[in-house]
C-alpha cells in the first residue's frame, strides 16, 4: 500500500514539473510589474519625501496625509478598488497589469517616502555643516555630502521594500493576470494537485527572494563608505 | 442600474448591517492572527537565541522561507494545499488565522529579539544578586523592560494583521472585501462598494495608529 502511495505521489510531482515551463513563463509578469512599480515608487517617494521636508506647511500636510492614507490600505483592496471600482466609475477599461502597477506604485511610494525621510534624518547634521564650511553651496552640500550618506542608509530598507512589492505582485493572479500563481491555480484546479503546485510556486518565490537579499548584502558591502 | 456616473449610496446604506458583520469577522481574524504571530514569534526568537546549532538552524530556515512566500500563496497553500495533500480541511476563517499568523511571525520574532537585546545585563545580575529565582527574574525584571520596548512595534503588527485579513476574500471568508465583491456583482455598484471598504479600513487603521502613538508616548522611558 505504501509503495502504491509513493509511486502515485511521485507521479504528482512529475506532473507539476511538466507544467514548470508554463509557470516560469508567468514570472515575466511578476518581473515586469514589480520592477516598473519599484521604479515609479522610488521617484514618487522622492517627491513625497521632498514635500515632507518643504518650507511650506501646506506641502508638508499633503505629504503627511498621503503617507497616512496609503499606508492604511492593503495591496489587494487597492487593486480591487482601481480595477473594478474606478474602472466602473469612469467607464474606462483598465487592463489588470496596469491596475496592479498603479496600485503597487502609489501604495509603496508612501513607504519609500518614509524610508527616505528616516535616512535623511539619520545623517549627522554636522556633515552638512562641515560641507558648507568648506565652501560648498547648499545644493552641492546636499548632492555630494548628504545624499550619498542617506542613500547608503536607505539601501537595505529599499531592497526590503522591493521584496515586499515582488511578493505583493502575486495577487494580480486574483484579477486575471497570467502570472505564475494564476497558471498554478488553473492547473491545480484541473487535477487537484494544489499542494504540489502551490509548494512549487512558494519554493520559486523563496529562492528568488533569497537570491535578491544575498545580492543586496554584497552590494551593501561594496557601497559602504570608508 | 448604475450605468450613469452619479454615485448611489443607497445600496451601501441598505447593507450597513452586513458591513458591520463583515468588519467583525475581519477584526476577529486579525486579532487571532496576531495571537498566533506572537506565540510563534516568541518560539522563533527563543530558538534563534539558543546555543545549540540544531535548535537555531530550523528557526533560521523557517524565517528565510516565510520571508520569501507571498501572503496570497501562503493562504492558498494552507487552505487548498493542505486539504488536497493531507486531507486537512480547515474552515476558511481558521485557514486565514493560521496564514496571517505564520506570515507575521518572522516580524514578531524580530521584535521580541530586539526587545530582549535591549535589556541591560547588569539588571539581571543585580536581580540575581538580590536572590531572585530565574522565573522571578523573568517576571519582575526581564518582561517589564522587554514589553516596554516591544509594545509599540507590536501595535504595528496588529495594523498589519488588519490589512492582511482583507485577503480572506480569496478563500471566500465573508469579510469586507467579499461583501464588496458580492455587492458589485449583484448590485452593479463596484465603486461605492470598494470605496466603503477603503473608508472602513482607513478608519480602523487610523484609530489603531493613534492608539499605537499614544502607547509609544506612555511607555517611553524617561
Amino acid at each position: 500500500m505504501n509503495e502504491i502511495a509513493n509511486v502515485a505521489s511521485q507521479g504528482h510531482w512529475a506532473e507539476v514539473l511538466r507544467a514548470l515551463p508554463l509557470m516560469l513563463a508567468g514570472l515575466k509578469y511578476t518581473a515586469l510589474i514589480s520592477i516598473v512599480s519599484m521604479a515609479a515608487a522610488l521617484v514618487l517617494g522622492f517627491v513625497l519625501a521632498a514635500l515632507r521636508f518643504s518650507r511650506f506647511a501646506a506641502a508638508r500636510a499633503i505629504g503627511f496625509i498621503y503617507v497616512q492614507l496609503f499606508r492604511a490600505f492593503s495591496t489587494y483592496v487597492y487593486i480591487l478598488f482601481i480595477y473594478f471600482g474606478l474602472a466602473a466609475f469612469f467607464k474606462i477599461d483598465i487592463p489588470p497589469v496596469q491596475a496592479a502597477i498603479v496600485a503597487l506604485s502609489l501604495l509603496n511610494s508612501a513607504y519609500i517616502a518614509e524610508i527616505y525621510r528616516s535616512a535623511m534624518m539619520n545623517v549627522d547634521p554636522g556633515l552638512r555643516e562641515a560641507a558648507i564650511c568648506t565652501g560648498l553651496t547648499r545644493r552641492q552640500a546636499f548632492i555630494h555630502a548628504v545624499l550619498p550618506q542617506a542613500a547608503f542608509q536607505a539601501f537595505p530598507s529599499l531592497l526590503n521594500q522591493f521584496i515586499v512589492i515582488l511578493r505583493d505582485s502575486s495577487i494580480v493572479g486574483a484579477i486575471g493576470v497570467a502570472d505564475i500563481m494564476f497558471v498554478a491555480s488553473k492547473a491545480a484546479s484541473v487535477n487537484y494537485l494544489q499542494f504540489e503546485y502551490y509548494s512549487v510556486v512558494a519554493a520559486i518565490f523563496v529562492v528568488i527572494v533569497f537570491c535578491i537579499s544575498r545580492l543586496g548584502d554584497l552590494v551593501e558591502r561594496r557601497l559602504k563608505p570608508p | 442600474m448604475g450605468n450613469d456616473n452619479r454615485l448611489d449610496w443607497a445600496v451601501i446604506k441598505a447593507n450597513l448591517p452586513s458591513f458591520e458583520q463583515a468588519v467583525v469577522i475581519d477584526l476577529y481574524i486579525a486579532a487571532m492572527g496576531f495571537v498566533v504571530a506572537c506565540v510563534l514569534g516568541l518560539m522563533i526568537a527563543a530558538m534563534r537565541s539558543s546555543s545549540a546549532r540544531a535548535v537555531r538552524a530550523p528557526a533560521y530556515a523557517f524565517t528565510q522561507i516565510i520571508r520569501g512566500i507571498p501572503l496570497y500563496v501562503l493562504i492558498l497553500w494552507v487552505y487548498f494545499g493542505l486539504s488536497s495533500a493531507a486531507g486537512v480541511n480547515l474552515s476558511p476563517v481558521l485557514a486565514m488565522v493560521i496564514s496571517i499568523g505564520v506570515f507575521a511571525s518572522t516580524t514578531t520574532a524580530e521584535i521580541f529579539r530586539a526587545a530582549f537585546a535591549a535589556i541591560d545585563p547588569g539588571q539581571v545580575e543585580a536581580a540575581r544578586a538580590t536572590g531572585l529565582r530565574r522565573s522571578q527574574i523573568y517576571r519582575h525584571v526581564l518582561l517589564p523592560v522587554a514589553m516596554r520596548v516591544a509594545i509599540p512595534p507590536l501595535g504595528n503588527v496588529v495594523i498589519l494583521q488588519v490589512k492582511s485579513a482583507t485577503y480572506g476574500a480569496v478563500i471566500a471568508v465573508p469579510g469586507m472585501v467579499y461583501l464588496a465583491q458580492d455587492l458589485s456583482m449583484t448590485q452593479f455598484r463596484p465603486f461605492e462598494a470598494y470605496a466603503t471598504v477603503a473608508a472602513l479600513l482607513l478608519m480602523i487603521v487610523l484609530a489603531l495608529s493613534f492608539i499605537v502613538m499614544g502607547l509609544e508616548r506612555v511607555l517611553k522611558l524617561p
